[in-house]
């Protein structure tokens, strides 16, 4: 991942063209976009022509199944507790990483980098693992009665993981960038910790906060892998949108199938919509405060 | 409010930034911490602020011992090189930071604080610019706004840490002047740290001169200047001729190229031959750059234009050099 940082500056150097021949860049642009036809935008439009193909009427129908309703109940549930969970800890992570020095602190780095580099099946395997019947911690869940597998909090605490770095990663380039001395300053003046964090901090890191938050966002309600290893899918109360979209097609139920699964492709749409407002805001703040001084 | 350090020692892993420093600044004065760049001036500054911890040693407010105060509770202003100033926020809500974070009990309410605000904004001369951002100001105009963000909480103890060190050379005399003239009407300790010699000289009352880690001298501008301490101090306050040749072992001569006196017949007793090897005529001093004939040393001289011309000395000449004033020290040094 790129960060906002980096990714605006590039917005921000507009070199002239380069001197290759017409056809060259022809030739280039010309396959970068069928390559892009093919690949992305004919399976968007598929999603939508599938799930239509029978009517409005049917494609509707489709969200009247209760366990449609669930399965999206479900991933709205999962987002809003892993998003919030994953913005406290990006923050806090992010802010010790860039703003002290500590031993262990490359460690943390890589850690964070964790999900990310493993494969989402074996983010799920490992919570199999150590919260299973036959896990480390299994016999003793058992015996106070607590179910993680097969069940939501399992679904949670697998999303969690695997949408983790997002925040933290986002924030971390931005947060070193900007350094420490807004907050030295602030506390100089007398602010506690938290009027530092809330008045000078937060408002600095606002929008590659959002940034990281729709990405993790958009990455929480989509998860396939690892959620499906914890989930058991038990129809009605541990499937996901994705997990849904899956059986429906299984079951040759096509144009459910793809009327659930167009929910999640107009995620995908709205999300990057946002994030290209919220990279243009961002852009416009950032390039207003590095705007050349005049005397 | 007197500010004091006793035997402050701070390390970097390795690196030592401060090595057993102690110094008392007065009340009510201006001092400079001059040094050159790793010399511990600005560690030292961090740690009187409270924003860096020492190692070992102790920092006195008043004679109180403060060094386990936080740097909330120290009041003092801090100025940072590169103004530090809240990007989001407007120049007035900058300077209006230090009171609406106050506690409840003791906080202005919003008048007295406006009223507070535009104030010190008239007293750095930007009232004009309240509602700006600091993005759409000069470099000179935001250290302004720092330093009236770091009067607003009556701090009893202004530090500025390398204040003009970003800012172009016009704005940078200018903008040290006017800070000389705001001390003389506010009168509020304050300690500026600066690698520039000039500066340090022109606003201080005291100058403290750092190097390695340690204070080499304290004194007032003239003192520092005139009778400087050690070789070091010697050499860091402006160009330097110096002469091994000396009486005794060990001895090292130094004299500033002002003080080297140029002549056509050898009318001194202590007048050596020299060869001209560069001449360098801009502006009213002329630099001389001669090479000692004995030693093959170089020597470098500054004279006026007029006695340039009465010389009218060209580049390849030989010509007698003495020193009017040359200082020396025993001292098992080398720059």
């Amino acid at each position: 991942m790129a960060g906002i940082v980096s990714r605006l500056s590039h917005r921000g150097a507009r070199r002239p063209g380069t001197t290759d021949p017409a056809w060259v860049r022809w030739a280039l642009t010309a396959t970068a976009l069928l390559f892009l036809a093919v690949m992305l935008f004919v399976p968007l439009v598929a999603v939508f022509a599938e799930a239509l193909r029978k009517g409005v009427a049917a494609y509707l129908e489709s969200f009247g199944d209760p366990d449609a309703l669930a399965a999206i109940r479900l991933t709205l549930l999962t987002a809003a507790i892993a998003v919030p969970a994953n913005v406290v800890f990006g923050v806090a992570a992010a802010w010790a990483i860039a703003k002290f020095e500590f031993r262990g602190k490359n460690v943390l780095i890589t850690l964070i980098d964790l999900p990310f580099a493993v494969s989402p099946v074996v983010s799920g395997l490992i919570y199999v693992l150590v919260f299973g019947a036959q896990g480390w911690l299994g016999p003793w869940l058992m015996e106070h009665d607590i179910t993680i597998i097969f069940a939501v909090p399992g679904i949670v605490l697998a999303t969690v993981f695997v949408t983790f770095p997002f925040v933290a990663r986002e924030l971390i380039p931005l947060m070193q960038a900007q350094g420490t001395e807004e907050e030295e300053s602030a506390i100089v003046l007398g602010a506690n910790g938290w009027q530092t964090f809330w008045n000078v901090t937060l408002p600095n890191i606002k929008w590659g906060l959002l940034y990281g938050v729709i990405l993790c966002n958009a990455r929480a309600m989509g998860e396939f892998g690892a959620v499906s290893v914890v989930s058991g899918h038990i129809r009605g109360m541990t499937n996901t949108i994705p997990l849904h979209v899956e059986i429906l097609y299984n079951e040759y139920q096509f144009v459910a199938a793809f009327a659930v699964a167009s929910l999640l492709a107009l995620l995908a749409l709205l999300t990057l919509g946002i994030k290209n407002i919220v990279e243009w805001r961002a852009h416009t703040a950032l390039s207003a405060e590095t705007k050349p001084e005049s005397p | 409010m007197s500010i004091e350090v006793q035997h402050i020692t701070k390390r970097f892993g390795s690196f030592t930034a401060l090595d057993d420093v102690s110094v008392r600044f007065p009340s009510g004065q201006l001092v400079g911490l001059l040094g050159p760049s790793g010399s511990g001036k600005t560690t030292l500054l961090r740690i009187i602020a409270g924003l860096e911890r020492a190692d070992s040693g102790s920092v006195l407010f008043e004679g109180e011992d403060a060094t386990q105060r936080s740097a909330r509770d120290r009041r003092v202003g801090f100025v940072f090189q590169h103004y530090a100033l809240f990007r989001h926020m407007t120049v007035f809500d900058n300077v209006a930071f230090g009171l609406r974070v106050k506690p409840r009990a003791i906080r202005p309410s919003e008048a007295e604080i406006r009223e507070r605000v535009m104030k010190l904004l008239g007293l750095v001369q930007l009232d004009w610019l309240a509602d700006r951002l600091p993005s759409q100001l000069s470099g000179g105009q935001r250290q302004r706004v720092a330093l009236a963000r770091a009067l607003a909480v009556e701090p009893k103890v202004l530090l500025l840490d390398e204040p003009f060190g970003a800012l172009d050379a016009k704005v940078r005399k200018e903008l040290r002047r006017w800070l000389r003239r705001l001390h003389d009407e506010i009168h509020v300790t304050s300690l500026f740290v600066t690698h520039d010699v000039e500066e340090a000289l022109e606003v201080s009352d005291q100058v403290v001169v750092m190097n390695n880690a340690r204070i080499e001298q304290i004194g007032t501008p003239d003192e520092v200047y005139e009778h400087p301490a050690s070789p070091f101090v010697y050499d860091f306050l402006g160009s330097t001729n110096r002469f091994t040749a000396a009486p005794r072992d060990g001895a090292v001569a130094f004299s500033r190229p002002h003080d080297i006196e140029i002549s056509r017949s050898r009318d001194h007793a202590d007048a050596i031959p020299a060869r001209v090897t560069h001449l360098h005529a801009i502006g009213p001093i002329v630099r001389v750059e001669l090479s000692d004939i004995a030693s093959g040393q170089p020597i470098e001289a500054e004279l006026s234009k007029q006695r340039f011309r009465e010389l009218a000395l060209r580049e390849g000449e030989t010509v007698h050099v003495h020193t009017r004033n040359a200082r020396v020290f025993v001292e098992d040094y080398s720059i």
